[in-house]
């Protein structure tokens, strides 16, 4: 039995914060849901959205019923910080500091380093009042007295590495890089609150999450079906390599649909090249009953 | 009222059916499968626990016989009335004709279960029959005047060969 998924509770709704996590619902359990958030790297664009995860309360649902995932709760998040969590973070916020501070020293003398005969060349001809300009350096070859009186010269290496890095200002606090978390590091009070989803609690809703629960279970990856007038999209395969083939809008099977209604979801659905499912329970509430809706002079059909 | 001296709307009429507007809109089904999409074997039928008149037809001479549902665009439905009806007419799949008021009828086809579309490669078939259809009826209209006086010539020819049966006309 794998671990079961954190999904994190906020606001009645729950999101996935981890990458993994995302990844692990995608691929292994054809949960979708939406991604949300802003992508660091990518900001100003709508397009293209990063973390968290928000997921349909169907999809939560079917994960706390399967046995994929549990929500929780973390209570502390929405605390103000306390003095001594202020400090811990200010502690991290200063190791990681110092940290780039080393780092940045060792590339800049690795750097140094592998420059070091251009550096000393450069000091030579310089001494010798050779031109130093990169273009004339590589036209004009030196002649061999030049070369001789060069040669002479002695440069001592690690003085000159010394010089170099003496050259290099101290990092400033406010240059240092800022770590964007990934996923939040100091959680200590997880609340698992499975009990306290109430979905689905309307006779709307306990339709929707049957129909949601059958489709999944017949290996369809399912995502949410405002884009086209519908309650949900159905997929044969990942949503990101395959286009939907239907259009599923949950009903009461004693609902009078008008026709008018009827047309507009069908038709619709004709022209992006999917099948307008009304789908609905079983007279005994048990099973889910569908009926697929396909306009007859489709050229598509 | 061309309609009420058709045959077949005397033949509707005495199926059974008590609701007028069913009458009259399966007439005007039963005229538009027959005389505009020219469909094979056209026949109305009477389900009297559902009381509605559907119709039987075959698309081409050798597709199978198809239901057609005439359904006034006014009336609602529900799902259980479509699974009643599929049970009833003991077909998964079923047309349903939909009559405006101005006689426009629309044609949806209702499966139960989950269908899925027809692909790519499927429906460019499909246009490409139905290209070559649109095709040869053009070059049909285009000819009509010729076909009409090669027709009439073939007549007149008959008729001289044959007096008695242009007397008979």
């Amino acid at each position: 039995m794998s671990e079961l998924i954190d999904l994190a509770w906020s606001n009645e709704c729950a999101y996935v914060w981890s990458a993994e996590d995302w990844l692990k619902l995608r691929t292994e359990h054809r949960i979708i849901g939406e991604l949300i958030g802003c992508l660091p790297k990518l900001p100003r664009q709508e397009v293209l959205l990063g973390l968290p995860l928000l997921l349909m309360p169907e999809e939560v649902s079917l994960m706390i019923e399967k046995n994929i995932a549990r929500l929780v709760d973390y209570p502390s998040i929405r605390k103000q910080p306390s003095e001594s969590f202020k400090k811990i973070f200010q502690e991290h916020r200063d190791k990681l500091y110092k940290e780039q501070e080393v780092c940045l020293r060792d590339e800049r003398r690795k750097q140094v380093t592998l420059m070091m005969d251009k550096i000393i060349e450069g000091k030579k001809r310089k001494t010798l009042g050779v031109s130093t300009s990169k273009k004339k350096l590589r036209k004009q070859e030196v002649d061999v007295d030049t070369h001789a009186a060069m040669m002479k010269i002695n440069i001592d290496r690690d003085v000159l590495l010394n010089e170099e890095m003496a050259k290099l200002p101290k990092l400033e606090q406010r240059d240092a890089l800022v770590q964007t978390h990934t996923a939040y590091p100091w959680t200590a009070d997880v609340e698992v609150k499975n009990s306290e989803w109430k979905y689905p609690s309307t006779p709307e809703e306990v339709v929707r999450y049957k129909v949601y629960k059958d489709l999944w279970e017949k290996e369809f990856y399912i995502t949410s079906g405002e884009k086209f007038g519908g309650d949900f999209l159905a997929y044969p395969g990942d949503p990101i390599m395959f286009h939907s083939q239907m259009v599923i809008t949950c009903r009461d099977r004693t609902e009078e649909i008008p026709i008018s209604e009827l047309i507009a979801h069908s038709r619709v659905g004709c022209h992006v090249r999917k099948t307008q499912v009304f789908a609905t329970l079983s007279e005994n509430g048990d099973s889910v009953k569908y009926q697929s809706f396909q306009w007859s002079e489709s050229c598509i059909l | 009222m061309y309609s009420t001296c058709h045959p077949a709307f005397c033949d509707i009429e005495k199926l059974g059916c008590t609701n007028a507007l069913q009458i009259t809109i399966a007439f005007q089904t039963y005229i538009e499968l027959c005389e505009v999409k020219r469909f094979w074997d056209v026949q109305y039928k009477y389900n009297k626990s559902l009381d509605l008149i559907y119709l039987e037809a075959c698309a081409t001479k050798s597709s199978p016989l198809q239901k057609y549902i005439p359904w006034p665009a006014v009336n609602a439905i529900s799902l259980n009335h479509i699974e009643q009806m599929q049970k009833e007419l003991k077909s998964e799949r079923l047309t349903l004709v939909f009559v405006e008021g101005d006689s426009t009828s629309i044609y949806y086809c209702v499966s139960a279960g989950l269908v899925k579309p027809a692909s790519p490669e499927q429906s460019k078939e499909y246009k490409k029959r139905q290209e070559k259809k649109i095709e040869l009826e053009s070059e049909i209209r285009k000819n009509a005047s010729n076909l009409y006086e090669l027709a009439t010539s073939v007549e007149s020819k008959e008729s001289q060969s044959n007096p008695e049966l242009s007397a008979g006309d």
